[in-house]
Parts: structure tokens; C-alpha cells; sequence
């Protein structure tokens, strides 16, 4: 299980809070699809995602981006009990949604540098080194049920 | 080879006409150095490294920092043929600095963030997409020469 020191838990707090689900949400899908375009095969039902303009203004897609952001936020209250928190997410992206899990860190990549977008200064070397520890933790939460 | 569009060689000269360089260099290095410390072991020479504070005042790493830009510019003004202009570089990190390429790697996410939070908004998926293509290649010629 992973260890959080106060100072890490309070980073990770500030952090989050500083998020806007509503501003950030469409963000995140829609730079994985475009800086990732292999990630394109997930979203079949989504309609037009092929082209930068499309996906920038793909209902669907914006909308995917908050319920993505909505389940870090119980990563974040449940810090203590990840791979609990996750392990059904987990089932549904192994056994639906079939889901290669190599691509639940390059999204943790695009969150943070859509984070380090809004946060510029105050994602401090030590705020990143913390905020990619907690991905790193959903990562494997998300991968734990993965045989 | 690698094929550039027009949108990415723009892209790329606009970054690096808009980035401070040595602000970006001394913090992408400082960066590394805190968030993934194994990477202390290349700068033994480089004197007081023993937390954050040290590493981000620290004169030599705001000095290697800039070479390490220096070298990025090489790369912007012979777009067509990183490949050749890094040959040197590569045989050197290999052969007299035995630097394990996955750093190279580390190094590029570093850059990513510290760009991402210079350019805020102005760093879209699009933007991304080119700056990490651009290091992609940037990382594979400097691994090239290994063996």
C-alpha cells in the first residue's frame, strides 16, 4: 500500500482544489486524442474525433473528460484505499472496454501538463514530484485488476 | 527520416522564440533532480544536491542547464537531421558519461511541464503533440550511438 506523509496529502488537497471539473475536464480527453492519436480506437461511439477542430469541439468528448475527472476526485478522498476504490473502474476498462493500460499513463502525462498549464509556478518541482507520485498510485489502481 | 509539417517546424522555432532559455533549461534540470533522484548520480561534481531548495540555487546545475538548451537550439536550427548533429553528443553520453537513455526520456516529461507552465494556454494539444515530437527525436538520436 502506498505510504502519503501529511505534507503529501495536503499538496495533493491543494492541488485538486485548484481544478475546475468544468474547465479542465474537456481539456484532458481532447489533448490524449489529439497528442495520442492511437487512443482514438477507445472512442468509436463518440462520432468526429479525427481532426484537431472536431475533437476540440466533441460534446461527448468534453463530457468524458469530467466523468474521468469526477472518479480521480474519490482517488483523492480515498487516498489510503486506491486499488479498492478502483477496483471495479478497473474490471470495467480490462474486461469491457478493453482498454491496453499503457494508455492510463500517458493520460496521467496530459493531466498534469494540463494542470502545470493552469498552475504554471505553483506546480513547483516538489508539487510535481508529489502530484506524479499520486498518478502513479491511480495508474496502478486502475491496472490492478488487470491480469 | 523524420518528416516535419509546416505547423510543427513553426510550432517548434515559435516555442523556443518564446521561451526564456535559461530560465527553462535550470528548471527543467532542477526538476529531474527532484522528481526522479536517481538522476543525482550523473552530477556528483556538481556539489550541495541534498534537497530542493539546494538543487534550485544551485550555480552548476543553472549552468548545465543552459549547455543542455544550447544543445536543444542545435536541434531547432538542423531540423532535418538531428540524427547527425547529435552523433557527438550521443558517443559522449555513452561512452564518457554512461548515461542510461531511459533519463533522456525523463528529462524530455521535465521539459514538457516546465514549457507547459511558461506557455499556460497558449501550450494546446497541438502544441504538445509537435514539442514532444520534437523531443521524441531529440531523445532517439542522442540513444543512437549506444551499443
Amino acid at each position: 500500500m502506498v505510504k502519503w506523509t501529511e505534507e503529501e496529502r495536503e499538496t495533493i488537497r491543494s492541488v485538486w482544489e485548484k481544478v475546475d471539473i468544468d474547465e479542465t475536464g474537456p481539456q484532458l480527453i481532447a489533448r490524449a486524442l489529439i497528442v495520442y492519436p492511437w487512443t482514438e480506437r477507445y472512442f468509436g461511439t463518440f462520432g468526429d474525433i479525427f481532426t484537431t477542430s472536431a475533437i476540440l469541439s466533441n460534446a461527448k468528448v468534453a463530457a468524458h473528460g469530467k466523468v474521468v475527472l469526477r472518479a480521480l476526485d474519490r482517488a483523492v478522498k480515498n487516498l489510503d484505499n486506491m486499488n479498492e476504490t478502483y477496483a471495479a473502474l478497473s474490471r470495467l476498462h480490462y474486461e469491457n472496454l478493453n482498454v491496453d493500460p499503457d494508455n492510463f499513463r500517458l493520460l496521467a502525462d496530459c493531466i498534469t501538463i494540463t494542470i502545470a498549464c493552469k498552475l504554471k509556478a505553483a506546480l513547483d518541482p516538489q508539487v510535481q514530484a508529489t502530484w506524479q507520485k499520486f498518478l502513479s498510485a491511480v495508474v496502478d489502481a486502475m491496472n490492478s485488476q488487470y491480469k | 527520416m523524420v518528416e516535419w509539417t509546416d505547423f510543427e517546424r513553426a510550432t517548434i522555432k515559435d516555442i523556443f522564440s518564446k521561451i526564456d532559455a535559461g530560465a527553462v533549461g535550470a528548471a527543467a534540470i532542477s526538476r529531474c533532480l527532484i522528481v526522479y533522484p536517481w538522476t543525482q548520480r550523473y552530477f556528483g561534481s556538481f556539489g550541495n544536491l541534498y534537497n530542493a531548495a539546494a538543487i534550485t540555487s544551485n550555480p552548476k546545475v543553472a549552468a548545465h542547464g543552459k549547455v543542455v538548451m544550447s544543445g536543444l537550439e542545435a536541434a531547432v536550427k538542423n531540423m532535418d537531421d538531428i540524427k547527425n548533429t547529435y552523433k557527438d553528443l550521443s558517443v559522449l553520453h555513452s561512452e564518457k558519461l554512461h548515461v542510461d537513455p531511459d533519463n533522456f526520456k525523463l528529462l524530455a516529461d521535465c521539459l514538457s511541464i516546465v514549457v507547459a507552465a511558461q506557455l499556460g494556454s497558449a501550450f494546446t494539444g497541438d502544441v504538445q503533440a509537435a514539442f514532444q515530437k520534437f523531443l521524441a527525436v531529440v531523445v532517439s538520436s542522442l540513444g543512437r550511438q549506444y551499443h
